[in-house]
This record gives C-alpha cells, sequence and structure tokens, in this order.
C-alpha cells in the first residue's frame, strides 16, 4: 500500500492530470460534481481554503465521486448557495451574529438538502459557541445531536470506529438531523486541518495526538462526510448491512 | 255493533264568579263567626249561646251555598270501538318458502291477515293494514297477494315506530299484529336487547306477533364474506367466510374458494350445533394487478330449503402495495442523491440501490480492503439474473460501461426480456452514458426510444415541452398548456445534456429549445413501450437543480417531484394512465337491474382519442363463456358508455381491446347477486318474536293457530256520546227563608238579651 502521506510523481502526474481533465470535462457533468463550497461570512473564513483543495483532490483519487477542486468561496447571503449543495462552514473565533435574512437563506438552503461541514479551525476560540448559537436559531427544531459509530456516516465508505481531526478524536460526531438526514455536521478537531499543505508540498500543520495515522484517519472521515452527503443513508441499505455487521464484528 | 251507554252524573260549581270571590266570602264568613264567638264569649245562658253562634253558622253557610251555586251535571258516556293495526313484513326474506317445498311465507302471512278480516261478529275493533319494510305503507289485501316482497331489510323496531309517530286516526289504536318471519337484520339481529323492550314498553300497546314460516329448516348459507376490497399484489391476504349452518349437525361440508371458475382452495367443516355460524378462512397471493372476483361455495345439500345462499361473490380490487425500484448509479452525485431522497421519502416506494463508490484504479489507501472499507462486490448476477423480475422499474443513472468489471453485457440479453415482458426501465443520462460511455449498449439498446448520436451538448439550457409533452400526464403538470409550458419555462436551467436521436416511434415529451439534428430538436426526455415494458429515457444528469436550486427564491416548487412520480406511475402502468380504460359502473349488482360500464380511449400521447372503435367482450366467468361481444365507438370526446341487460348472477369479465391497436387492451370484473341479505338465510325467529309480545303485553301466536277474539287489546277512553245537563240545586225558596230565618231570629234574640 503507498503511503498517503507522501505525494509520489505518478500522484502528482494523476492530480494534474485530472485537474487538466476536470476542466476539459466541465463542460458536461460538471453539474452532478462535487463542489467544494466554503462559506463567506464575516470572520476568519478562509483559513482553510487551500486544503479544500487537497481534500477535493482526496475524494477525486480515492472515490467514484467526480469534483471540482478548486474551492468555491460564497456569501451566506447568495441565491447561488443553492447550487452548491455540500458547504464548507470553517474558522477560528468568535463572529458576529448573522443577519435575519442571511439565516433564512441558510435555513431554506438546509431544509431542501443542503449539507454543512463545520469544522473548528486551529483551536477554535470562540468559533463553536458562535456557530452553536446560529445553529440553535437556524434550526430550533433539530438541536445538535450526538452521532456514535454506528451512524452510517461512520461507515459511508470507509469503517470507522472514531472521528479524528488534526487536533484530536472523539468517539461521536455532532449534527443537527432534519428527519434521519444530518444536515449540518459538527467537526471540533480542525479537520481540515489534516489536508494543509505549504508551498514545496509539505503538510503544514503535526497532527497531535495519533501523528500520521491519525492524519489519515481524518482524511477517512472527510471522504467519508462528502459520501454520505451525497449518497445519504446507502449504506444502511438492506442490501450492505449484513455484510457490514460481519466487518464491524 | 252499538256501543253500550254508560250514564254518569257528577256534582259541580255552577257559580261564574271567580275564585276570590269566594275565598273573600269564606273570609267574611269566618270573620262573621268569630265576632259572634267574641260578643257572646260573657253570655252565661249557655244554650242562649249556642242557639244564637248555631243562627250564625246556619246564615253562613247558606250564604256560601248562594254563591257557589252547586248544581248536578249528567252526560252519556260510551265505549267505541278502537282499531288493531296489522303490520305485514314484505322483506325479501318473505319470499322464501315457510317450509321445504311449502308455499312462500307470504302466502302464509296473507292467510294470516284473511284470517284476522274475516267477520266474525266477535270483536268491534277495524284492522288496519300496513305493509313494512324500507317504510310503512298502508296496503290491502289484494296487494299483498299481488306483490312481490323485496325489502332489503328487515327492521321490526322501525316498523313500529313509523306506526306509533303515524297520524292518529278517528279511533284509538288498540292493538299491533305482526306478521313477520322474525328475520330481523337490523336492530335486533341479534335478538331482543333493554333498548328495544324499553321502546316496545313506551308503546303502551299490545303487540301481538304472528310467526309465519317454520324453524328448524334445512339450510347452509355462506352469510358474509371479510375482506377488505382490496389486496397489494404478491401480498398475503385472507378472507373470512362466515357459513352458517342449520339443521345440518354433526355433517362435514366442503367450502370452495373460487376465481374466474377456478377452484383456488378448499375446506372442509363440521357443523357441531343445530345452528350455528362457522368461520372459514382463506389465504391468497394476488399475482396480478386489476380487479378480480373470487366466490366462496358451500356444498349443496338436497335437503336444504334455499341452495341459491349457498354461495356468494366478492370483489377484489388487487394494486401495488410499494413499488420495487432498482437504482444503479454510476458514482456518487448530486442527481443520484436527491434522486434517493425522493425515493426513500415516498412510502409507497421499495428502493434497491447500487452505486459505483470507488473504481479499480481509485486509490482508497488501505491495505485490507474488507476490514477498512464497506464496499461490497456489485451483485451483477442476482440483481441482473436473479432478482430481476422482482423489480417494478429498473433505473440506470449514469451508469454505462467504463469499468471491466461492471459490464453488464453478460445481462444485457435477461434486461431486454425483462422488458419485453413488461418490465420499466428508465435511462438516465450522464457523462458515463449513452454518448459519453467507452462502450454502448448492445441488446439493450434495442428496447430504448433513443439511440446515441455523438458527444454531449455543453451548454446549459432549459427544455421545453413538445406538443406531445403538454397533454402528456408525466409533463402536462400545469392546467393547461401555457400553465405547462410557464412551470417549465421558470425551472432552473440543465446543465448540458446527452446528444442522442430518438426512435421513429419515440414519443419526446421535452426537447432542447434550439439544437436540433436534422428536422426534430435534439430529445431531452423521451418514451415508449417496448413489448409489454415501458422505457423512458432522460438525457440530462442535472434535473437536481429543480429539487434545490428551484428553492433559491423562497417559492416552493414541487414541479422536480412531481415529474418523477409520475414517470414512475407512467413507467408501471398506473391504471389512470393507460390510454384505454374500461370500468364497471360498480363492483357489485343485483339481478335484474342494468350493468353499465365506462369506456375512455386516449392517443398514446394522452390526448383523447376521438371515435376509437373499440371491441368490447363480456365473458361469464363461472361458465367461462362468452356471454356478448360487441363493437362500438367513442364519441368525440373519447368517451363510450355501454349497459347490459339481463344477465344472470355470477361473475363477469369486461375486456376492451382496441380495434386500432392490438396492444391496447383493459379489463374490470363484476358480479350480479340475486341474494341481498334478506334471502340470503332461510332463518325464522320465534324467540324474537316471543320476546317482542311479551314485552307489551301482547300475545305470540303460530301463524295456523292466530285469533282475533284472543288479540290483548287496551280498553279505549270512554267518549261523550250525547249533550250533558246542568241542574242547579240551590236555587230553592226554602233555602232563602230558611236563610231569612235565621237572621231575623238571630236579631231578635241578640236585641232581646241587650247584644243589640
Amino acid at each position: 500500500m503507498k503511503s498517503a502521506l507522501s505525494l509520489s510523481r505518478r500522484q502528482l502526474l494523476s492530480f494534474l492530470g485530472s485537474t487538466f481533465l476536470a476542466s476539459k470535462a466541465w463542460a458536461f457533468g460538471e453539474s452532478a460534481r462535487w463542489v467544494p463550497a466554503i462559506a463567506q461570512y464575516a470572520g476568519r473564513w478562509d483559513l482553510r481554503r487551500s486544503a479544500l483543495r487537497r481534500f477535493a483532490y482526496e475524494v477525486q483519487r480515492r472515490t467514484a465521486t467526480e469534483v471540482v477542486l478548486e474551492p468555491v468561496p460564497i456569501p451566506l447571503d447568495s441565491p447561488r448557495l443553492f447550487e452548491l449543495p455540500f458547504l464548507y462552514w470553517g474558522g477560528e473565533g468568535g463572529f458576529s451574529p448573522l443577519e435575519e435574512g442571511v439565516r433564512q437563506n441558510l435555513r431554506r438552503y438546509l431544509e431542501f438538502g443542503g449539507f454543512i461541514l463545520a469544522d473548528a479551525n486551529g483551536s477554535g476560540g470562540g468559533f463553536e459557541e458562535s456557530l452553536r448559537r446560529e445553529m440553535s436559531l437556524l434550526l430550533p427544531q433539530a438541536p445538535m445531536a450526538l452521532l456514535d459509530t454506528e451512524h452510517v456516516i461512520f461507515k459511508s465508505f470507509y469503517m470507522l470506529s472514531s472521528a479524528a481531526g488534526r487536533m484530536g478524536a472523539s468517539a461521536s460526531l455532532e449534527a443537527c438531523l432534519l428527519g434521519r438526514r444530518a444536515a449540518v455536521v459538527w467537526v471540533p478537531h480542525d479537520l481540515m486541518g489534516v489536508f494543509a499543505r505549504d508551498a514545496a508540498g509539505r503538510f503544514e500543520y503535526p497532527v497531535i495526538p495519533g501523528g500520521e495515522r491519525q492524519r489519515e484517519m481524518a482524511i477517512r472521515l472527510a471522504i467519508n462526510l462528502v459520501i454520505y452527503a451525497l449518497c445519504l443513508d446507502y449504506k444502511d441499505d438492506a442490501a450492505h448491512l449484513p455484510a457490514l455487521v460481519r466487518r464491524r464484528r | 255493533m252499538e256501543p253500550s251507554a254508560l250514564h254518569t252524573s257528577e256534582w259541580l260549581s255552577l257559580s261564574p264568579l271567580p275564585t276570590w270571590v269566594w275565598w273573600g266570602a269564606v273570609l267574611a264568613c269566618g270573620v262573621s263567626l268569630g265576632a259572634g264567638y267574641w260578643g257572646l264569649r260573657r253570655e252565661r245562658n249557655a244554650l242562649m249561646r249556642r242557639l244564637l253562634l248555631g243562627l250564625r253558622w246556619a246564615a253562613a253557610g247558606l250564604l256560601l251555598l248562594f254563591l257557589l251555586e252547586p248544581g248536578q251535571r249528567s252526560r252519556t258516556l260510551a265505549h267505541l270501538p278502537g282499531r288493531i293495526a296489522v303490520l305485514v313484513d314484505q322483506t325479501a326474506s318473505m319470499q322464501l318458502p315457510s317450509r321445504p317445498g311449502g308455499e312462500t311465507r307470504m302466502a302464509e302471512a296473507v292467510k294470516v291477515v284473511r284470517r284476522l278480516l274475516e267477520p266474525s261478529g266477535e270483536r268491534p275493533e277495524s284492522i288496519e293494514l300496513f305493509g313494512f319494510g324500507e317504510s310503512l305503507t298502508p296496503v290491502n289485501l289484494a296487494s299483498l297477494e299481488e306483490e312481490t316482497p323485496k325489502a332489503e331489510h328487515t327492521d321490526l323496531l322501525g316498523g313500529l315506530r313509523a306506526l306509533s309517530q303515524a297520524a292518529q286516526g278517528s279511533k284509538p289504536l288498540v292493538g299491533v299484529v305482526l306478521v313477520s318471519d322474525g328475520a330481523d337484520n337490523t336492530r335486533l339481529r341479534h335478538g331482543m336487547n333493554a333498548q328495544a323492550a324499553e321502546f316496545l314498553k313506551g308503546l303502551q300497546i299490545p303487540v301481538s306477533t304472528v310467526l309465519v314460516g317454520e324453524e328448524n329448516l334445512k339450510d347452509i348459507a355462506v352469510e358474509r364474506i371479510q375482506s377488505d376490497g382490496f389486496a397489494f399484489i404478491r401480498s398475503k391476504l385472507q378472507v373470512d367466510a362466515g357459513i352458517r349452518v342449520r339443521g345440518f349437525r354433526g355433517k362435514k361440508l366442503s367450502v370452495a374458494l373460487k376465481s374466474e371458475g377456478q377452484l383456488i382452495a378448499s375446506k372442509e367443516i363440521q357443523a357441531e350445533l343445530e345452528d350455528e355460524v362457522q368461520t372459514v378462512s382463506f389465504e391468497m397471493t394476488p399475482d396480478r394487478t386489476g380487479r378480480f372476483v373470487y366466490t366462496i361455495a358451500a356444498e349443496v345439500f338436497p335437503e336444504e330449503v334455499l341452495v341459491d345462499n349457498n354461495e356468494r361473490s366478492f370483489s377484489l380490487k388487487v394494486i401495488r402495495d410499494r413499488i420495487r425500484v432498482l437504482l444503479v448509479s454510476g458514482r456518487p452525485s448530486w442527481e443520484e442523491r436527491f434522486l434517493r431522497g425522493l425515493l426513500k421519502e415516498d412510502s409507497n416506494i421499495e428502493l434497491v440501490s447500487f452505486y459505483i463508490l470507488r473504481n479499480h484504479d481509485d486509490a482508497t489507501e488501505v491495505s485490507n480492503e474488507g476490514e477498512e472499507m464497506s464496499l461490497i462486490p456489485f451483485p451483477m448476477r442476482e440483481i441482473f439474473d436473479e432478482q430481476l423480475a422482482s423489480f417494478d422499474v429498473v433505473i440506470f443513472q449514469n451508469f454505462g460501461y467504463t469499468e471491466p468489471q461492471l459490464m453488464v453485457s453478460l445481462y444485457e440479453g435477461n434486461l431486454e426480456r425483462y422488458l419485453f415482458k413488461g418490465g420499466a426501465f428508465l435511462l438516465m443520462g450522464g457523462d458515463r452514458s449513452l454518448g459519453e460511455s467507452r462502450q454502448g449498449f448492445q441488446e439493450l439498446a434495442r428496447a430504448l426510444p433513443i439511440e446515441a448520436a455523438g458527444r454531449a451538448e455543453i451548454h446549459p439550457f432549459s427544455p421545453q415541452p413538445t406538443a406531445e409533452g403538454l397533454r402528456h400526464p408525466i409533463t402536462a403538470l400545469g392546467k393547461d398548456g401555457e400553465e405547462t409550458k410557464r412551470l417549465w419555462a421558470q425551472l432552473p436551467p440543465l446543465q448540458g445534456m446527452n446528444r442522442t436521436r430518438a426512435k421513429k416511434a419515440a414519443t419526446v415529451l421535452l426537447e432542447h429549445p434550439t439544437l436540433s439534428m436534422g428536422a426534430p430538436k435534439l430529445p431531452v426526455f423521451a418514451l415508449w413501450e417496448y413489448g409489454r415494458g415501458r422505457i423512458a429515457a432522460l438525457m440530462v444528469d442535472s434535473t437536481w437543480h429543480w429539487a434545490f436550486t428551484a428553492h433559491s427564491t423562497g417559492a416552493p416548487s414541487h414541479i422536480y417531484e412531481r415529474f418523477f412520480k409520475n414517470t414512475l406511475r407512467w413507467l408501471t402502468r398506473d391504471p389512470d394512465l393507460t390510454p384505454l380504460l374500461i370500468a364497471a359502473d360498480a363492483p357489485r349488482f343485483s339481478t335484474g337491474k342494468g350493468v353499465g360500464a365506462s369506456l375512455k380511449t386516449r392517443t398514446a400521447d394522452y390526448a383523447a382519442a376521438p371515435h376509437t372503435r373499440l371491441s368490447l367482450e363480456l365473458t361469464s366467468l363461472e361458465k367461462q363463456q362468452r356471454v356478448q361481444m360487441l363493437e362500438l365507438e367513442t364519441d368525440a370526446e373519447g368517451h363510450a358508455h355501454v349497459e347490459f341487460n339481463g344477465l344472470e348472477k355470477g361473475a363477469y369479465k369486461l375486456l376492451a381491446r382496441s380495434l386500432s391497436s392490438a396492444e391496447q387492451e383493459s379489463q374490470d370484473a363484476f358480479f350480479i347477486e340475486p341474494l341481498g341479505e334478506e334471502r340470503s338465510s332461510a332463518r325464522v325467529s320465534s324467540s324474537l318474536l316471543k320476546s317482542m309480545a311479551e314485552s307489551t303485553q301482547g300475545r305470540f301466536f303460530k301463524s295456523h293457530a292466530v285469533s282475533l277474539k284472543e288479540l290483548p287489546l287496551n280498553q279505549p277512553a270512554p267518549i261523550e256520546i250525547d249533550r250533558s245537563k246542568d241542574e242547579p240545586k240551590w236555587d230553592k225558596w226554602y233555602f232563602f227563608v230558611l236563610f231569612l230565618v235565621c237572621c231575623i231570629l238571630e236579631w231578635a234574640l241578640r236585641r232581646r238579651l241587650g247584644y243589640v
């Protein structure tokens, strides 16, 4: 098995190739592709912008999902939000309350099928409180609930037993559930930080406390979240359950 | 007979004075007597005191006599003869024989009435005849003899209630005679109850009951059938039949469930009591959708008084419980995600899905795929060979030949045959499908309404409905063509499409607004029928914008949901969406009444098909024999209505076929039942009639023993038959003289004794 931690020549060529092909193939099928949209708001929203590009590449490289590699910043009040069903909302430090019009846009976005991956970049520092405040106002009917490892997110592509990030790991995730669908998933461990690389292609941040194994688990969690956004509870279908239960044992 | 006179007299006051005058007079007399006592309290001569007080008492009494003016009223009274109401049961059960091989119960009832009407001189009461069934109506002997009793419900209490509420005659009602078989099938179905007894007591009239028909008749009847009227295809269904067995204690008999003349199941029961209802349960699993007639038939024995009630039919509409959909998706995408969301939300859809989550050259970075990944092999053989027939609809979403291990070429033949035999298929485009695929379909391509025509069109566009699309039930989403066009135009644009060419027999419902391959514009959504199957092709992979992007303005739009649900309804041949539709006016008819059926024809693109020539075949399912065959033509609206008369009891199938298209046919089923509840049971209930008589102080008779003389009747209240005469008893001269004497004598004595 090749390590995911080093970028081989083959992978680099593949990366460049897929980028080239993607731009060429955008003509038809782009719309059905997964686009790493990033929430633009009055706060430190773009700390992991480049990491998202690497994240999109990993999704493309590891799964059958076709992606658009370039992250798309999108203001939260923009009607264009409804062209991007997956939204990454990261940040560090608190942010001021959203305007009611923005909240209405986001509420509609989530209720009609949008998905938000909320991630505390760096140490968080007030971001979590601000995000929880907004979520409680956006979806008062769906307070954050714990998702343990039985949830389909932990088996949507990789079989996972924890929710890892750059700053740690936990046995569960938190999410706002609309019906049975997790519309907002909150990761407190700087998930996107594991993808960030510097100009020389080296990982930008260390992963603590678990090192590179934890990085790989965090990458897998991020991939699972994308597959969950795209396939919902597919892996809970009766056709998959017996095999997956066997593997859990 | 002359009523006997009765002379009576009574005392009464003839005074015209108001009451207060009397009380004034009584008060005045009291004061006068009190004053008398007071004045004489010192009188020592007791004799004189008593004499004076006596005179005053006498004068006061006489004064009150004059004011009261007492008199005597003489009257002549008589008890006039009342009337007796005779209520004759006119429900259909009275058509049944009163005994095996004997006359009908109604004939026996007529004899009872005739006996009651015979002039005997025994009773002075007059007799009024009523018939009761759905209502209470006056009848006469001739009408009872001539008219066939046919009311469908025996409601003994209802008949009596109607009688009590009817206008009172000049003569008082002194008694009621109820002539019936006692086979009540409404409120007294299970015998007398406290509420009914209370009502009967409240009538305050003796109700005598006369039983017609013999008890202990031998009969077997299918008394009731419990079925929901509809069932789900391929799901077990239980039908319970209540079999009444009367007079066959210890006997074994078979009960069969049949459909269209074919035996489906049979069971044996044994009668344990003289009169009982046994429940026989059948289980069956319908394997076709549509309306079907089933019959429960109990064995017939020669000693039965009635054999028509040994079988009973019921109609069952078999529907799809859940549409079983197989969704195969070439890769995770928003198109697949929103379609999955839609299909999973619908409780009428059972979704089985397989997505290609990983290509063989994807680098998953795992050392043990079986342990670390949740992927399972795509069970090609199981899905496309073993299980294929179990799916109502197969959807390929952006699924084509991209992976060597996912080549469905081995199973294309299976898919094509599945479709030809009646399956349904929705092909959805994408960058792995049609012209974008590495390799096109071979055998399956024959079944598709389109063929690939080069590389994809890449620019965004808004599809527009074709003329056929404006009236087809899938795409005609507005009230009219204009609204449909407007609804489609307001949707977010689609992001490119697979370039295809529609085959000649295909119907294109949505097309590209400008691009064309020759004359017709590029098809966006096309469909056709292949063999008995239905196939639709949607050449885009961005309809999810209709589900999600369309909500950006906040205006709710359900076009995405309606479009796909309509597509599934069409693919699964929802009966409401077939081009030819026949429906009997009702699933059940009664003998002697006409049977109507309506036909509706539409063209393949769902416009009304005017003046369509059709053949219509009516088949008796029990005899497996064609009863009638006719040809007809629909009107300008594509409608027709036919009526059949004189059909015998039994189950029938209607099969309509278009004479212009052999593929178009529609069928329905109905049954004709001679027996309503009234004639389905030979039950005679003496116990009910006895209880009713007892509750009202009446008397129960068997028909041969009825006697007018023995009827308990109320005594009618006497009425005055001559003018009354008042004779004053106070206006006598000696009362005046006595009054004067009392007054004068008291005055004289008082004067002598010094009180004046």
